[in-house]
C-alpha cells in the first residue's frame, strides 16, 4: 500500500471538450480502504472524471494523484495496483473466458489464482464459452474477476451495475464485499446510479453535477448531518446552505447538508436515506 | 516477451476471420491474375477492379482494426492494464502485419513474378506496405503523453516524407493501378494517398481525438485520392507521338551492321503474342553470331504522358545463334514476355538493345565461358519499335502485323458531299481457326485500335472524325472486317502517314501506312 494518506487526491481537475466542461475543477480526496460512491445524474461528468484519472483522457488542467503517483506520471507498472472497470469496456469477443483470464494472468505478478477461482465460483461464471456468448451481467463478471484477481490496491469502477438485473447486481456487489472483507481492503471508487445497492456498501459518497463535486462526505457524516427540513412560511427564513428547495402543501422543504440542532421556528427535521439525499441533490443540480 | 506473445495470440484468436478473408482475397486475386495473363482477356478488367478494391478494403480493415479492435484498437481500455505502451503498439503492428500485410506483400511478390516486373517494383510495393504499417503503427502506439504524441507526429511526418521521396525517385508504382490511362502523376499518386491519409489520421486522431471522425475522414480522403484518377478533367487526349528514324549502330571494329529491323508479334496457339525481331544485316557478320536481348528500354505513353516504365534488363535471356553468313533476314525469337504493357499504353520511343557475342570457338548456349565467346559485348543497335512496316499508301497494299493476320487499305477516297477523306481498311486473317479479328471489348481494355494521321515534319497528329467498324458475329464473338476512317480534309496536311495501332492486352503492335492525302481541293 502507498505511504500517502490518500488513495486518490484530485485538485482542480478539469476536462473540457471544447466549450463543454465535462469535468470542471474537481477536488476529491478518497482515503485508503474506503468504498467511495460517486453519484450523479447522467451527463454529470462521472465517466469523464474516471477516464481522466486512468489516463484514457488528458486533463485540460489541474492535477491529481493515484496511490501517491501523479496522474501524468502514471505508468503501466502502476496499473499492476489499479483495477479499472467500465460498463462499455471492450473485450475480445471471440475468445473464451478461460483464455481471456489466462492471458490476463501473465500481466499481473500478483495474480491470485485461488482468488480467481473463488470469484468464478461465487459469481457463478461459466469459463468455457466465448465472451460474445455471455450476457451483459456475465461480461461484467468477467471484467470484475480480471480486475480483482490481482488484488489491486485501488479499484475504479464506472457504472458497473448499469443494466444488471437485481440478482446480478447483488452478485456483483457480493464479489466486491468479498474483497472488502480482507485484512487490507482495497480502495474502491465506484460511479453508479444504483443508490439503493450502493448505500449498503459505500463508506463515503460524492455527488457530482455539471462537472463539479457538489457534495462529498462519509456515509456516517451524511446520515448525521443531512436532514430534510420542513417549515411553514416564506423562503426568507431559509439558510444559505439549503439544497433542493421545493414547496408543497404550504410547506417549504429542503435539504440541510450540515444540520445542527438550530432549527428555525415552525420547522421540523427528518433523517434521510441516501436515495432521498440523492433526490435532493439532483433537484438542486437540475434547478441550477 | 511473454506479454507480447500473449497479446499477439489474443489478437490472432480475435481476428482469425479477417486473417482468413485477407489470405483468401489474395489467393483469389492471384488466380485471377493468372487467368488474365495466361488466359482470356475478359478476366483482366475484373482483376484490375478487384485489385483496386483490395487496396481500399485492406486499408479500411487496418484502420478499423486499429480503431476498434478490443485488444489492439486505440479505443481499447487495455491502456489501463500493466502493459508497456510500446509492447501494446508492437503487438498491434505485428497483428496488422500477420493479419493483412503479410498476405498482401506476398501477393505483390507473386504478382510481380507473374508479370515479370523488375525487382524494384516488388521492393516498392513492399516499401509501401511497410510504410503503411509503420504509419498506422505510429498511430497505434498510444500511451497518451505529450511525448508520445510528439513522437507519433514525428514518425508520421518522417514516414510520409520518405514515402514521397521514394516514390518520386524510384517509380515504385509500376503496377496495374498506376498504368491507368487516367493517371496524371502516377509516380507519386499512391505516395500522395498515403501522405494525405496519414495527415488526415494525424490531425483528426491526435489533435481532435475524434475516432469516428478519423475513420470517416481517412476513408473519404483515401477514396477521393483513388477516385481522382477517374475525374474526367484529368483525362488527357490521345497524343500520337512523332516517330523518329530508327538508329543503327555499327558494332565496334566490325565492318557489318544491321540495317533494318522488323518487329512484330506472333500469336501462338495459346493466343499469346510472342515478340519477333527481324534483323537484316549488311556487310558480312561473322559466323555463329550469337545474340540475346540485353536491355529493353521502352518508354510508353499513357495517353499523353510519356514515362519510362519498361527499362528492363534481360540478364538471363538465352544466347541464340542468329544464323549463318548474315546475308538474309535473321529472325530471332526472343522467347520472353514483353513486360507488362497495359491495354491503354503503347510504345512511343522504345529501344531494344541487343548484345552480340561472336564465339572464337564452338558456340554453346550451355556454357558461355567454355565456348570461348568473344570477350566483352557490343551493343549493336537501338531499334525503334515503330519502324516496323512502312508501306506506300496504295489500294490493296497489304501489311502484316503478325503472321496470319493482315491489314490492307481497301480504298482511299473522298466523300462526294463534304470532301471528307475516307480510308477503308480491310482486316483479314489467314488463320482458319481465327478468321477475323475479334471485336470484343471494342471500347474496353482488351483489343483496341488507335488511328491517326501524322505529319512527321511537324510532329502533329489528327484523329479521325468518325470511325465506322463493319463487323459480323458468329454467335459467340464479334469480328471486325472493315474499318472506315473519316477525316476532315480541311484540317489535314497535304502529306501524312496513317498509323494503325492494334493493341491487345499486354501487347502493342504498331502498323504504319504512308498515306498521301493529296492536295487540298
Amino acid at each position: 500500500m502507498s505511504d500517502t494518506a490518500e488513495a486518490i487526491k484530485l485538485s482542480g481537475l478539469t476536462k473540457h471538450f471544447r466549450s463543454n466542461k465535462a469535468v470542471d475543477g474537481v477536488d476529491l480526496v478518497v482515503e485508503h480502504g474506503t468504498f467511495h460512491a460517486l453519484l450523479g445524474p447522467n451527463g454529470a461528468g462521472k465517466t469523464t472524471l474516471l477516464q481522466t484519472m486512468v489516463k484514457l483522457l488528458h486533463p485540460t488542467s489541474g492535477h491529481g494523484h493515484l496511490l501517491g503517483t501523479p496522474l501524468k506520471k502514471l505508468s503501466h507498472r502502476d496499473f499492476q495496483k489499479i483495477g479499472y472497470i467500465s460498463e462499455g469496456q471492450d473485450l475480445p469477443e471471440r475468445v473464451a473466458v478461460r483464455t481471456y483470464l489466462d492471458s490476463m494472468r501473465s500481466f499481473y505478478p500478483s495474480w491470485d489464482r485461488d482468488l480467481e477461482a473463488k470469484l468464478i465460483k461465487e459469481l457463478d461464471l461459466p469459463t468455457q464459452p466465448a465472451i460474445r456468448n455471455l450476457s451483459r451481467g456475465q461480461r461484467m463478471k468477467v471484467q470484475l474477476i480480471s480486475s480483482l484477481a490481482f488484488s489491486p490496491q485501488l479499484i475504479l469502477m464506472d457504472e458497473p451495475l448499469g443494466g444488471l438485473d437485481p440478482l446480478m447486481r447483488h452478485e456483483v456487489l457480493a464479489g466486491l464485499l468479498e474483497l472488502l472483507s480482507t485484512e487490507s481492503p482495497p480502495t474502491v471508487l465506484i460511479s453508479s446510479h444504483d443508490v439503493d445497492e450502493i448505500e449498503h456498501v459505500a463508506t463515503h459518497i460524492s455527488y457530482m453535477a455539471h462537472g463539479k463535486i457538489a457534495y462529498s462526505a462519509s456515509v456516517e457524516q451524511m446520515q448525521n448531518e443531512c436532514r430534510e427540513i420542513s417549515l411553514r412560511g416564506d423562503r426568507s427564513k431559509l439558510p444559505d446552505r439549503a439544497i433542493g428547495i421545493c414547496e408543497q402543501d404550504g410547506f417549504v422543504r429542503y435539504l440541510d447538508p450540515a444540520f445542527t440542532d438550530d432549527l428555525p421556528a415552525e420547522a421540523e427535521s427528518a433523517n434521510l436515506s441516501l436515495k432521498e439525499v440523492f433526490h435532493y441533490l439532483a433537484r438542486e443540480s437540475r434547478a441550477a | 516477451m511473454k506479454q507480447f506473445l500473449t497479446l499477439v495470440a489474443l489478437s490472432a484468436r480475435q481476428n482469425w476471420i479477417w486473417i482468413l478473408l485477407t489470405w483468401l482475397a489474395c489467393v483469389m486475386l492471384l488466380i485471377l491474375a493468372h487467368l488474365s495473363f495466361y488466359g482470356s482477356d475478359k478476366y483482366a478488367a475484373v482483376f484490375a477492379l478487384l485489385e483496386v478494391l483490395l487496396g481500399i478494403i485492406s486499408f479500411f480493415i487496418v484502420v478499423t482494426y486499429l480503431l476498434t479492435d478490443p485488444i489492439a484498437g486505440s479505443r481499447s481500455q487495455w491502456h489501463t492494464r500493466p502493459i508497456h505502451p510500446l509492447m501494446l503498439g508492437a503487438s498491434r503492428i505485428f497483428g496488422v502485419y500477420i493479419c493483412f500485410s503479410l498476405p498482401v506483400i506476398l501477393y505483390y511478390l507473386i504478382i510481380n513474378r507473374i508479370y515479370d516486373l523488375p525487382t524494384r517494383c516488388s521492393l516498392g510495393n513492399l516499401f509501401k506496405e511497410l510504410a503503411l504499417i509503420a504509419s498506422l503503427g505510429a498511430l497505434a502506439i498510444a500511451s497518451r503523453t505529450i511525448v508520445s504524441v510528439i513522437l507519433k507526429g514525428v514518425c508520421i511526418g518522417l514516414i510520409a516524407i520518405v514515402v514521397w521521396i521514394f516514390a518520386l525517385i524510384n517509380d515504385i508504382d509500376n503496377n496495374w493501378l498506376d498504368r491507368s490511362p487516367y493517371i496524371t502523376t502516377s509516380d507519386s499518386t499512391v505516395a500522395l494517398i498515403f501522405l494525405l491519409s496519414s495527415l488526415t489520421a494525424f490531425f483528426s486522431f491526435i489533435i481532435w481525438r475524434k475516432q469516428q471522425l478519423t475513420l470517416a475522414l481517412t476513408i473519404i480522403v483515401f477514396a477521393l485520392s483513388y477516385a481522382a484518377w477517374f475525374f474526367p478533367w484529368l483525362q488527357r487526349p490521345i497524343e500520337i507521338v512523332e516517330f523518329g528514324d530508327s538508329s543503327t549502330e555499327k558494332p565496334r571494329s566490325e565492318d557489318w551492321s544491321f540495317s533494318t529491323v522488323e518487329f512484330f508479334y506472333e500469336t501462338d496457339d495459346d493466343d499469346f503474342d510472342r515478340p519477333w525481331i527481324t534483323l537484316e544485316a549488311s556487310g558480312q557478320p561473322p559466323e555463329r553470331l550469337a545474340s540475346r536481348i540485353f536491355l529493353l528500354d521502352a518508354k510508353v505513353n499513357t495517353k499523353g504522358r510519356k514515362h519510362p516504365v519498361a527499362e528492363h534488363p534481360y540478364s538471363n535471356s538465352d544466347w541464340i545463334c542468329l544464323g549463318q553468313g548474315g546475308d538474309g533476314a535473321i529472325k530471332h525469337a526472343l522467347g520472353v514476355s514483353l513486360l507488362d504493357i497495359s491495354p491503354d499504353l503503347y510504345f512511343t520511343k522504345s529501344r531494344l538493345q541487343l548484345q552480340t557475342r561472336v564465339p572464337h570457338d564452338e558456340w554453346s548456349t550451355q556454357d558461355e565461358e567454355r565456348g570461348g565467346l568473344l570477350q566483352g559485348s557490343v551493343h549493336i543497335g537501338h531499334f525503334d519499335f515503330e519502324s516496323v512496316v512502312i508501306l506506300p499508301a496504295e489500294a490493296n497494299q497489304m501489311t502484316q502485323w503478325s503472321p496470319g493476320r493482315s491489314a490492307r487499305i481497301h480504298s482511299i477516297g473522298k466523300d462526294a458531299t463534304n470532301g471528307d477523306l475516307k480510308i477503308k481498311i480491310r482486316i483479314a486473317s489467314a488463320d482458319i481457326s481465327s478468321p477475323k479479328e475479334p471485336l470484343r471489348n471494342w471500347h474496353s481494355c482488351a483489343t483496341q485500335y488507335l488511328y491517326a494521321l501524322t505529319d512527321h515534319q511537324q510532329g502533329l497528329a489528327w484523329l479521325p472524325k468518325v470511325i465506322t467498324p463493319d463487323s459480323y458475329s458468329d454467335g459467340t464473338s464479334d469480328y471486325v472486317e472493315q474499318l472506315t476512317l473519316t477525316y476532315d480534309t480541311k484540317k489535314l496536311p497535304t502529306d501524312a502517314q496513317l498509323i494503325l495501332l492494334r493493341e491487345r492486352l499486354l501487347k502493342a503492335t504498331p502498323v504504319q501506312f504512308s498515306v498521301k492525302t493529296g492536295p487540298r481541293s
